[in-house]
């Protein structure tokens, strides 16, 4: 057991040195590109997890709070000259505050008809601002370009900036999810997830654990809006509100595996680059055909990965457990 | 005024009955929410229209064959890929079927290009007056074909031995088994079904609706919203919810301004199931 932790450690630093480390070395703006939305759809699907794999709450309409949080940033900046870090925490703040508030009737729904409810959330949030005049209706609203650097939170000669800010929420994220699981709030979570009836009966306050996953999930989903925003300077109803985002971040976790945290950082590390290359390199002819197969993709893993990589991490580990196991009974007689 | 908009909103809601009721037996059955029922239509809608342009097929006449073909269609689906997730865990029976949707659309847009396309010189057309309202015939005939096929699902499920067995599957799966049923052919029949309610739709629409690969996204949102509201399992609560959806749409629409008018059918949607979690007619587990 020793070993395994310490191989653990191990691995653990040989990883946060190389996202530390590596990036330095890619010089190709695309490539940045690619680590950018990684560490991006990274903490998207660890803020799904928290709602989707501990409480399990499953949302496909993730986009809404995405899509508030990158217009509260950018109206306040665009209208009143306010600093995108301010509109940062504000962002964050407003759709955690939205969370909850659509948490109150919606978190009362149970499995397939809370992600209904979320799917339709997400449609109107969009139809909304699509009409919405004040925030620039269907056209949406461009971020002035300003002098980069950390304060005005906008960079143009490298993207790899971007990739930082985007590793530290997910360091960030991760130290959070990490208090989490062995905190009370953890396991009343996890509760819930298992058996809301028998949580509730054990004196779990199930709908007020619920709201807080709700809120916490929106909040996190909302400063990752602001920081598309940042990262592409305008924003729009479609783009920020598209289904396709409530989806991807669904697939993320189902890909990596729910419920635990290494799951939605493998899932976005794998498919990420995998759908922005598809998308570079046969999106631009207008086809769809690299839709095609991100959706054939998606049918694929539901197919035959339904348990996740750390399904297959986990049959792999049960296994070799095994074979000591046996090797040892052997090596006793 | 109002009349003239609940009887369209009626219409409208005849169409979305059935296709709700398709999603609704799929789900009653296999316990699949199937996101890619829109698509279907869109499959369907083609289908029609191809048949028009090289056989000249009126849509409406056609739809029967295409009804068939969709049927064919959902039993390879079913055997290529819903039947083997059944058991699979919630979430990738949930995005299962989103796969398949984003897959057929941009299929249809490779295949076919974006462009907006419409059946030339359809049979039915123009408006007649029914007592005080006026009434589009294509609409009129589309809901007419809805009912019918409505009727025929009803029968279908209720009177043959076929339609029995699926029932005694949604109700109790193990149980239909050890009666010698054989599920998996069944529920490729109830998949195919289910496509063959959406192909039917697919073919009264193309009579007048424009055709295009994103044109059934929200006739699937809007059905799976009825079938929601009907409650899931439920193919009456199904076809209530739509023509409930439908009217909700048309009046809704009008006084409110038509851009909001899905914003409107979704609200209808929350306020609903957060006052009845299990639709109107809903029954079984969530």
């Amino acid at each position: 057991m020793k070993d395994v932790k310490r191989t653990n450690k191990t691995l653990l630093t040989i990883a946060v040195l190389a996202s530390l480390i590596v990036p330095l070395f890619i010089k190709a703006r695309f490539m940045q590109h690619i680590l950018v939305m990684v560490v991006l759809y990274a903490v998207l699907g660890q803020a799904w997890n928290i709602l989707g794999g501990y409480v399990g709450l499953v949302s496909i309409g993730q986009a809404a709070f995405f899509g508030l949080g990158s217009y509260v940033s950018s109206y306040l900046l665009v209208e009143h000259g306010i600093n995108p870090w301010v509109g940062f925490i504000l962002a964050g703040l407003i759709t955690a505050l939205f969370g909850f508030l659509i948490g109150l009737p919606v978190t009362r729904l149970r499995g397939r008809y809370f992600a209904i409810a979320t799917i339709a959330l997400g449609q109107v949030m969009k139809v909304l601002f699509e009409n919405w005049e004040r925030v620039g209706a269907a056209t949406g609203l461009m971020l002035p370009l300003v002098k980069e650097g950390l304060s005005t939170f906008q960079f143009h000669t490298s993207k790899l900036p971007y990739y930082y800010i985007g590793l530290a929420m997910l360091g960030i994220i991760i130290l959070f999810m990490r208090y989490m699981e062995r905190s009370r709030l953890g396991y009343y979570f996890k509760a819930i997830r298992e058996d809301e009836d028998v949580a509730t009966a054990l004196g779990i306050n199930k709908t007020a654990y619920k709201l807080i996953a709700i809120a916490i999930s929106a909040g996190i989903t909302g400063m990752c809006g602001t920081f598309l925003a940042q990262y592409s300077l305008y924003v729009e109803p479609e783009y920020m509100f598209n289904h396709n985002i409530s989806v991807t971040i669904a697939l993320i976790a189902v890909f990596g595996g729910t419920g635990n945290i290494l799951g939605p950082i493998l899932g976005s590390a794998i498919l990420l680059p995998i759908s922005e290359l598809t998308r570079a390199w046969m999106g631009s002819t207008g086809t769809g055909i690299d839709m095609m197969i991100y959706g054939a993709f998606i049918v694929l893993i539901c197919v035959y990965q339904p348990q996740g990589l750390m399904g297959v991490v986990r049959n792999i580990q049960a296994r070799a457990r095994a074979q000591v196991q046996q090797a040892r009974r052997g090596a006793n007689v | 005024m109002y009349l003239q908009l609940t009887v369209g909103g009626l219409l409208l809601g005849c169409i979305y009955g059935l296709v709700a009721m398709g999603l609704s037996l799929i789900y009653g059955v296999m316990g699949i929410v199937n996101f890619a029922h829109g698509a279907f239509v869109m499959v369907a809608m083609y289908a029609s229209f191809w048949l028009n342009r090289f056989l000249g097929l009126d849509p409406v006449l056609s739809s029967p064959l295409v009804a068939l073909l969709m049927f064919g269609f959902g039993v390879i689906v079913y055997h290529a890929i819903i039947g083997k997730i059944l058991e699979g865990p919630f979430l990738a029976r949930l995005l299962v079927t989103f796969g398949l949707s984003i897959f057929l659309i941009n299929c249809a847009q490779f295949l076919w290009s974006p462009d907006y396309r419409m059946v030339e010189n359809p049979i039915f057309r123009g408006i007649i007056m029914l007592g005080p309202v006026f009434v589009e015939v294509p609409k009129l005939m589309a809901s007419i074909g809805s009912l019918i096929v409505a009727g025929l699902i009803y029968w279908f499920v209720r009177k043959t031995k076929t339609g029995l067995a699926i029932q005694a599957i949604s109700l109790d799966r193990m149980a239909a088994s050890l009666m010698g049923i054989d599920i998996e052919r069944l529920n490729g029949y109830a998949f195919g079904l289910g496509c063959a309610c959406a192909g039917a739709a697919g073919g009264f629409l193309a009579e007048f609706y424009y055709i295009f690969p994103d044109v059934g996204t929200m006739f699937g949102l809007v059905a799976l919203v009825a079938v929601a509201l009907g409650g899931f399992g439920s193919t009456e609560g199904a076809l209530i919810g739509a023509i409930l959806i439908g009217i909700i749409e048309t009046v809704g629409g009008f006084m409110i301004g038509s851009e909001f008018k899905y914003a409107l059918v979704f609200l209808a949607y929350l306020v609903i199931v957060i006052v009845r979690p299990r639709g109107l007619l809903g029954w079984g587990a969530d």
